[in-house]
């Protein structure tokens, strides 16, 4: 049976190579942190009231050193969560949590999905590293039922939209710079159904995703397997076509808190 | 990586370090996990009520920054997903011997770049939440009679124009390559749709001293809504 400790130590593993990722996306763009960046924080700075330590921490001389750890606590993840003694991952896992929380709070400007379920992920796994399974277990649920909302909320979401129940968004959207993928796009323009297909099979596969916990203990392990390898196909094939990577890594770490659920039903 | 078929194993063994098992036995216990559930429950009804199309903003708007920034937005693409590239553009403005072409902040030359993510998500952040204050400031969406790109006035340009994602934009352009003779610069943005349709302008700014400095603010915004993401 999976246990919380080790179910937070997938999530870190997992998680942390994604942090890595971002953080190595992050600093490759730091002249767009300075003074006179899209990213700069003192803008955003003179227009609200934030805390001294915040400010402190937000200007670039500081926030890149939290880059820094970010990306290093994030590439060692992998290992310290196989291998390091509880303490050495849930320090990890603390820093971890402190730098993606940081770049929730430092500026709304820029953030992504991937930034929220990072955060919510490493502060779910170190709460489980450091109270144990009695309280591990409940941010481990809490983890789970933030992936399974993710899912349903995005579903329903495109399923009261026209132009995604019609097939022609998904042309669009990677026809996008930011997007971009010419190729694809060009296909789905020139085969509607095809694009009528890929529009539905994506919206199907969020709005049924929150079947997966509760039909796995009806029927087999099969269901449970077959709707998390539809989950890392999917964030996969966003990966390649709309080049969104910290998703893959976002999502898919928090996958073994949905294991540890199904595996220790809260009731 | 099967860490889940050692568990039971090590779990007993990070026992001996009484590291991860810092359980709370007793009436402290029994507290601790509700106000644990209570918080994580709440957290989860935030979460869903955020996402109603006419629950969210009122509660965005009600929640202090630091804690709007921690309910996540699960709505990727939808209902209106992006279709176009909002493009953000500048020229420079020479006095009295007219202005020079429109050009790019970022050339398009750049759009291959594996890593650019968060600053491409920033500025169409900045450009949605930009084109939203600027029809709000108007009068809702023109209703008043007004188009998009006619020059704001008054109080209406006065709040645009402190507004944070205007003075974020500027403050790019400021940054970005002038000629020599340029005294002041004017952005503007612009929907294209790749060929098929020509090219349709959003929004316009003032035109700002280049030396002056950026809009100061003396009085702090309200809590805005927060910026969608995807």
């Amino acid at each position: 049976m999976l246990t919380a400790a080790v179910a937070a130590r997938e999530v870190l593993a997992i998680g942390g190579l994604g942090l890595a990722v971002s953080a190595a996306r992050d600093l490759r763009v730091r002249h767009e942190y300075a003074p006179s960046g899209v990213l700069t924080y003192a803008v955003e700075a003179s227009g609200r009231d934030s805390n001294a330590a915040l400010l402190w921490l937000s200007t670039w001389e500081h926030y890149r050193v939290a880059l820094a750890v970010q990306f290093a606590a994030g590439a060692a993840a992998p290992v310290v969560a196989l291998a390091a003694p509880t303490p050495a991952a849930a320090v990890a896992a603390l820093l971890l949590a402190a730098c993606a929380v940081l770049t929730l709070q430092r500026s709304s400007y820029g953030l992504d999905g991937a930034d929220q379920m990072f955060a919510l992920a490493m502060i779910s796994c170190t709460a489980a590293l450091v109270a144990g399974e009695r309280y591990g277990r409940l941010f481990l649920y809490f983890l789970a039922a933030q992936l399974i909302l993710s899912y349903l909320i995005a579903g329903i979401a495109k399923l009261v939209s026209p132009v995604w129940r019609d097939g022609t968004c998904l042309a669009g959207i990677l026809s996008t710079k930011a997007y971009s993928s010419p190729r694809l796009a060009a296909l789905l323009r020139r085969h509607r159904t095809f694009a009528l297909g890929m529009a539905w099979s994506v919206m199907l596969f969020e709005v049924t995703f929150i079947a997966v916990p509760f039909l796995a203990p009806v029927l087999d392990g099969t269901v449970m397997l077959a709707g998390l390898v539809c989950g890392v196909l999917f964030h996969l094939g966003i990966s390649v076509t709309m080049r969104l990577h910290t998703f893959v890594f976002a999502f898919t770490g928090a996958y073994p808190a949905l294991l540890y659920a199904m595996d220790n039903p809260p009731m | 990586m099967n860490m889940a078929a050692r568990g039971s194993a090590e779990v007993g063994s990070l026992g001996s370090v009484q590291f991860g098992g810092a359980d709370v036995g007793g009436v402290a216990g029994a507290v601790g996990q509700v106000v644990v559930v209570a918080v994580l429950v709440a957290w989860l009804v935030v979460t869903v009520l955020f996402a109603l199309p006419r629950v969210g903003d009122p509660i965005g708007q009600r929640l202090p920054a630091w804690c709007l920034s921690l309910i996540p937005s699960w709505s990727f693409f939808a209902p209106n997903p992006p279709r176009d590239d909002r493009v953000l553009l500048y020229r420079d403005v020479f006095g009295g011997q007219g202005a020079g072409p429109f050009r790019e902040v970022w050339s398009s030359a750049a759009g291959s770049d594996l890593f650019k993510g968060r600053t491409e998500k920033a500025v169409t952040d900045s450009i949605g939440e930009l084109l939203v204050r600027s029809r709000v400031s108007a009068g809702q969406d023109g209703q008043d009679g007004r188009k998009p790109t006619d020059p704001l006035q008054g109080m209406q340009a006065a709040q645009v124009m402190v507004s944070t994602p205007y003075v974020q934009l500027l403050n790019r352009v400021a940054a970005a390559p002038h000629d020599p003779r340029t005294q002041a610069v004017q952005f503007v943005i612009v929907a294209t749709d790749h060929g098929e349709e020509s090219p349709k302008v959003l929004f316009i700014s003032a035109t700002h001293r280049l030396d002056a400095e950026p809009p100061a603010r003396t009085v702090p915004e309200p809590p805005r809504a927060r910026v969608g993401t995807c």
